[in-house]
């Protein structure tokens, strides 16, 4: 009888055992899993709305502790069955019945007396407790412990998804090479302005200033769109002048910025009155009429075509994404009037009633100029 | 209640439904004091003195009277005066003549020389009374003149004290009062015991008309299956735990301590709790027997602080609160 019973309040013991563990685990790591569910909510927010974090190093962070921890209770905060038969006792309300007849069937004595009278009264109580342990409610999570790992859930959802900002990482590069780097853009400035004003040094230069009217200079810009320039009277001296419709705001702007660079580039600053729309010195060598046919550009050499062609066309597609083109239209030679290309897939200038089309390499070539001068600004800054 | 074999279920059945017929008879000669007369029979199955408190006329000497009465023992009472010596409680030697004509000295037995001794107001008598009835307590035998006299077994000592007349009165020290297994405070009685009094015990003492509820032989085989009821490892450490709560060092409320309980009041302690098991039917000692009887057998183990005291501090709400928080953490 008595190994029975022992058998019997053993397995017991063990099952409460086991629930007591399990409980204190419980108990004890549940900040940790706030804190887990936490970090990755966090974590996945900013992952998709601010900025891309590396998913990895953040699984790390939110869940080494927590595992580091909940490891150790389940090392060290195991109970000893003697708990599990306490437990048991106090849970099936055996008023030390369990324990005591537990304590009796692990002793090396003999069982008499009271001793025996008690195994079997344990005998009879253990069916019941047997039911008790069966019927044992189960605990469920609180509402706000669901909501809180909902958002943990979430937020790993939100980190696993890749994210939707994009950062824009400039090349990082040493003093020797930024200085390398702004040689080269201004020996590229250098030759791009000469390969301009030399195959249009008959022409009027694209950059001028007129007096009174001053002429109006725009550079594609890679930030907003161009703006409605100024209306400027045409001067009859005016050639074939590439010339874009500026503000005397931006022209001044424009002026400071690049102004040591127009002199030191610029061949000829000959001030060309008034803006004169047409195929101004870009591979022409001679002024076309303002109702001319349209123009091709014929200067460079092969080579040069080749790269610029190669260059440009990825340039001047990513030029005409980002600055939606340029477009200039007057209805009459004394007016220009820019605007920004829409749905005309035309880009050029127009002077006359006429429409004189840019090729996409001259077109290219001189937003690559303006780029150019701007990247040499920002290193210098 | 037969016990030449094996217990049985029967005959522990039998023994619990004894002492509850036992209790049941006293409470029909003394209204509305349940708790005093089930700590009272515990105490008696556990083998202890008893030393109770409370104001005149509640019916301590009549208690002790009808378990007299009940159980079938001998009874004598010693009324406790300043003048009283201790061989008026433990008795002497007289010259009494012989058959021969001659003379001889004769031991004359004391009122101690009983079952069931009540001593009336016993912080009235001279320390040096005081001490010869505790001796017998104690060892429960009379020394005289190097004759020693074993006192009647069973041997049960119920003292009494007034808490209101101090005047004149040798309180007893703690040393002495811990030889009490328990201190009990006897409450007035409540309207509807009042009620009961009046109709118990007008005109006479019910005490005298009580039958015997146990023999002798049954009292004995009580106290010794008292003694086997089981304690289990985690009783035993409660109840150490619930001791040690009482010494300063254990921080919290006991620092009004000076004195913690001593190991005699373990010893009290868990033997007033089996025998607590046993009249509730129970073979093993639980949690809630030895909360039952912390308070009896500590009040009166423990010294307050001099701060404590003047501060008003009550011990026994003290020690309430120390048992409530130990029953919390066990």
């Amino acid at each position: 009888m008595k190994s029975e019973l022992a058998k019997l309040l053993q397995r017991l013991s063990q099952q409460q055992q086991h629930r007591i563990w399990l409980n204190r685990i419980l108990q004890r790591t549940s900040p940790l899993v706030y804190y887990s569910a936490l970090m990755f909510f966090l974590a996945g927010g900013i992952h998709q709305f601010m900025l891309p974090l590396d998913t990895l190093l953040i699984t790390g962070i939110a869940l080494g502790p927590s595992l580091l921890i909940l490891c150790w209770h389940c090392i060290w905060q195991k109970p000893a069955l003697y708990e599990g038969a306490r437990h048991a006792d106090k849970l099936f309300e055996a008023n030390s019945l369990f324990i005591s007849a537990w304590e009796l069937c692990r002793a090396e004595t003999d069982i008499k007396g009271t001793a025996k009278l008690l195994l079997s009264r344990c005998e009879k109580a253990l069916p019941e407790w047997s039911q008790d342990n069966r019927q044992l409610p189960q605990k469920n999570l609180s509402p706000a412990r669901m909501g809180i790992i909902t958002l943990g859930i979430v937020g790993v959802f939100f980190l696993l998804q890749p994210s939707h900002v994009q950062v824009y990482k400039p090349p990082k590069a040493t003093l020797n090479q930024k200085q390398a780097l702004i040689a080269e853009s201004e020996d590229n400035t250098a030759r791009i302005l000469g390969k301009l004003f030399n195959h249009g040094a008959t022409s009027a230069t694209p950059f001028s200033r007129h007096t009174g009217n001053p002429s109006t200079l725009i550079g594609p810009s890679k930030s907003a769109p161009p703006q409605m320039s100024e209306q400027y009277p045409r001067s009859k001296d005016s050639k074939a002048n590439l010339g874009i419709p500026m503000s005397d705001k931006e022209l001044s702007l424009f002026s400071n910025k690049h102004g040591s660079v127009m002199q030191g580039v610029l061949p000829d600053s000959r001030p060309i009155a008034g803006t004169i729309t047409g195929n101004a010195g870009i591979g022409d060598e001679t002024a076309k009429p303002a109702n001319s046919a349209i123009t091709q550009a014929d200067e460079f050499d092969k080579t040069e075509r080749i790269n610029i062609e190669t260059g440009m066309d990825q340039l001047s597609k990513a030029s005409d994404e980002l600055n939606q083109g340029y477009e200039l239209i007057a209805s009459n030679p004394e007016q220009a009037i820019l605007h920004p290309a829409t749905n005309n897939p035309s880009r050029g200038i127009v002077s006359n009633s006429s429409i004189t089309l840019l090729s996409a390499q001259k077109r290219s070539l001189v937003w690559r100029y303006f780029k150019q001068l701007d990247e040499n600004d920002a290193q210098r800054e | 209640m037969p016990r030449e074999n094996e217990l049985s279920e029967t005959d522990f059945q039998q023994a619990t439904e004894q002492l509850l017929e036992l209790r049941s008879t006293l409470e029909s000669a003394i209204a509305g004091q349940r708790s005093l007369i089930t700590q009272t029979i515990i105490t008696f199955i556990a083998g202890g003195h008893i030393l109770t408190e409370g104001l005149p006329g509640l019916g301590k000497t009549h208690l002790a009277r009808a378990l007299a009465a009940t159980t079938d023992l001998a009874f004598s009472r010693i009324q406790c005066t300043p003048d009283l010596m201790p061989a008026d409680i433990t008795g002497n030697e007289m010259l009494l003549k012989d058959q021969n004509g001659g003379h001889q000295l004769d031991f004359q037995p004391g009122p101690v020389f009983s079952n069931i001794v009540l001593v009336d107001e016993i912080n009235r008598a001279t320390p040096k009374t005081q001490s010869s009835l505790l001796e017998a307590m104690q060892e429960q035998q009379v020394t005289y003149t190097g004759t020693t006299h074993p006192l009647p077994s069973p041997f049960w000592v119920i003292a009494t004290q007034n808490p209101i007349e101090i005047e004149g009165t040798y309180p007893l020290p703690e040393a002495q009062l811990d030889r009490f297994m328990v201190k009990l405070k006897v409450d007035f009685p409540d309207r509807d015991a009042l009620l009961a009094i009046l109709d118990i015990s007008l005109d006479s003492e019910p005490s005298g008309r009580l039958k015997p509820a146990l023999s002798r032989a049954d009292l004995k085989q009580l106290k010794q299956l008292s003694r086997e009821i089981i304690i289990s490892d985690r009783i035993k450490q409660a109840a150490v735990q619930l001791l040690l709560c009482t010494h300063p060092q254990a921080g919290d409320d006991s620092h009004h301590f000076r004195y913690g309980a001593s190991p005699r009041g373990l010893q009290a302690l868990v033997r007033t709790a089996r025998a607590h098991a046993l009249i509730h039917g129970r073979l093993q000692v639980d949690i809630d027997d030895l909360e039952a009887m912390a308070l009896p057998t500590l009040r009166h183990r423990v010294l307050l602080s001099i701060a404590s005291e003047l501060d008003g501090v009550d011990s026994d709400e003290l020690l309430t609160q120390l048992i409530r928080d130990w029953r919390a953490h066990v």
